[in-house]
């Protein structure tokens, strides 16, 4: 049983690492945090691309690089839920699992227009760089509904722990539901090129991004606690072995 | 039925039909006078009192809730009352 | 209101123990989200002060009568649904049974309405793209919109459970969290109704 959860702690760390790398490389680099306002000329978007190139195609390939970690975070929450939670039906873990990997892919995606616009900018026109950088935000904004799949089976998992004190406390599992709901609010992105609800606005950039991270912020600290939490209860168990009452106890206890 | 008219609820319910029909009257003039706006608005935060004092249930003092409640009450009256008061003044 | 299946001691010890109606996670996602709600008024008078002759001349092509309907309409669903999570205290399957479905048809005129008022604005050539004041009046009401929609399911499935279920602590706190969340789409349109509707600059 603490075989299985052998190389949970490193998935966990990827969580983190993404993190970093994804405000770093993908934000501050690739000029994402905030972008640029839609309304701005194509101009501004041109000479952006022409000027900066080596910094975009930078911050993009590492960004694509590291995105994966995303998956392999949600791959250590999902085993989390189904050795700690689930008995006999592992719909939620996989959901979660499924969620966090298919994340990856608008990110992955988006980030190769902006290289494609770094690639060779001078070659292009304004409007091009423009149509490249537009369609890498409605792909990463409208992209929401896997991430909400994950953050919802997530949530209603982690509701679904009988502990006395339950693995992740009910709160967070009730914000991942709520901020996966509120990104319902990207729907109207693309209708807009100013205002709270367009790419950089208020709403939809500032409030939606920074739920996001701030939830994955706070779903890393509980799930160090918690694969920390299996790993005492698996030994416990396996303590106990001889005498015939240990194998009653919890969830992880059930199949060894 | 008698009984259904003393539960909290069922007054609480009288109360927010009453202020609404309140407010109705005082829409009736295509161009209410400030001093009717600022009553909507009052009128409104009183609502939403009610509903979370007596629908809510949080009139039993459940904390910390019953704060946030309150406090959010307060907020929003504020942020309208406030921004009315910037553009009718 | 004594009936046949009525089992009033199933919780009767049940209403003195706890304070919060509900569960505490449901009260952590409904501030949460009322919070984002705020958020969103805040912005919408930011945005109003900025341009007030043109939210007063976008206000006066809302009509007011539908706004006192709807919020009518959604102050009584929720006192039948209040009486609902009453009945359920009490043990009074029937009554909670009837005041959740009650709850439900008047609610659903909430929808009726809505639509009614949507299809209105948009054969008139009005649509979140018209200005400012027409982009927070269909993303708000839209959102709250999804909400109420939202909201229904949850009574539903209350519904449902009423009807299978025992009526036990557990049930209680399901419905009381459910009635908690219709609660709050009623309060954030008593927010929404005079905000958008009502608010006449001289």
């Amino acid at each position: 049983m603490l075989e299985r959860l052998k190389y949970l702690r490193v998935l966990a760390w990827c969580g983190p690492v993404f993190l970093v790398v994804f405000i770093v490389f993908w934000g501050l680099m690739g000029h994402n945090i905030p972008p640029f306002q839609p309304d701005v000329p194509a101009k501004v978007i041109g000479d952006y691309f022409r000027s900066d190139a080596n910094l975009i195609r930078l911050g993009m390939s590492m960004a694509m690089s590291f995105t994966v970690l995303y998956f392999l975070w949600g791959l250590a929450i999902g085993k989390v839920i189904e050795y700690g939670i689930e008995k006999d039906n592992n719909i939620l873990s996989t959901c979660a699992v499924w969620g966090a990997g298919l994340t990856v892919v608008p990110i992955m995606v988006s980030c190769v227009f902006w290289l494609a616009g770094a690639y060779r900018p001078e070659a292009l026109d304004d409007s091009i760089l423009q149509l490249l950088y537009d369609t890498a935000w409605l792909l990463i904004d409208m992209g929401y509904m896997v991430t909400t799949v994950q953050m919802v089976a997530m949530g209603v998992a982690f509701l679904k722990d009988r502990r006395a004190v339950p693995l992740v406390p009910k709160w967070l599992a009730w914000y991942g539901i709520w901020v996966g709901f509120s990104f319902v609010a990207e729907v109207f992105m693309p209708f807009f090129k100013s205002g709270i609800f367009a790419r950089s606005g208020t709403l939809n950039f500032w409030v939606e991004f920074f739920l996001w991270f701030f939830w994955i912020v706070f779903v890393t600290t509980y799930l160090f606690s918690s694969i920390k939490r299996l790993e005492a209860e698996a030994r416990g168990a396996t303590e106990h072995a001889h005498t015939p009452a240990a194998g009653v106890g919890k969830a992880v206890g059930a199949s060894a | 039925m008698n009984s259904l008219f003393k539960l909290p609820m069922t007054r609480a319910w009288l109360a927010l039909f009453a202020a609404t029909l309140t407010v109705a009257v005082l829409v009736e003039n295509d161009a209410p006078a400030r001093s009717a706006t600022i009553a909507i608005i009052l009128i409104a935060a009183f609502k939403l009192r009610l509903v979370f004092l007596h629908f809510m249930e949080l009139s039993s003092g459940a904390m910390p809730w019953r704060l946030v409640a309150e406090i959010w009450v307060a907020v929003v009256t504020a942020v309208i009352l406030g921004g009315y008061l910037i553009t009718a003044l | 209101m004594h009936r046949p299946d009525d089992h009033p001691h199933a919780s009767a010890s049940f209403t003195g123990q706890r304070k919060l109606a509900g569960d505490e996670g449901v009260w952590f996602f409904i501030s949460a989200d009322i919070t984002l709600f705020a958020l969103l008024f805040l912005l919408f008078m930011v945005e109003r002060g900025k341009a007030p002759a043109l939210f007063e001349q976008s206000r006066q092509a809302l009509d007011p009568r539908l706004g006192v309907l709807n919020t009518l309409i959604l102050l009584t669903s929720s006192w039948l649904v209040a009486l609902a999570v009453h009945s359920a205290r009490l043990g009074q399957r029937a009554a909670v049974s009837r005041y959740l479905t009650l709850g439900m048809l008047v609610g659903a005129g909430f929808a009726v309405s809505k639509i009614v008022e949507y299809w209105h604005k948009i054969a008139a050539g009005i649509t979140l793209l018209s200005n400012d004041f027409f982009m927070f009046y269909f993303a708000l009401t839209g959102l709250h919109f999804l909400h109420f929609v939202v909201g229904m399911m949850v009574l539903a499935v209350c519904l449902a459970k009423s009807r299978s279920d025992d009526l036990d602590d557990r049930y209680v706190i399901w419905i009381e969290s459910s009635a908690c969340y219709w609660h709050m789409v009623d309060l954030l349109w008593l927010v929404l109704f005079p905000m958008l509707y009502l608010l006449h600059t001289p």
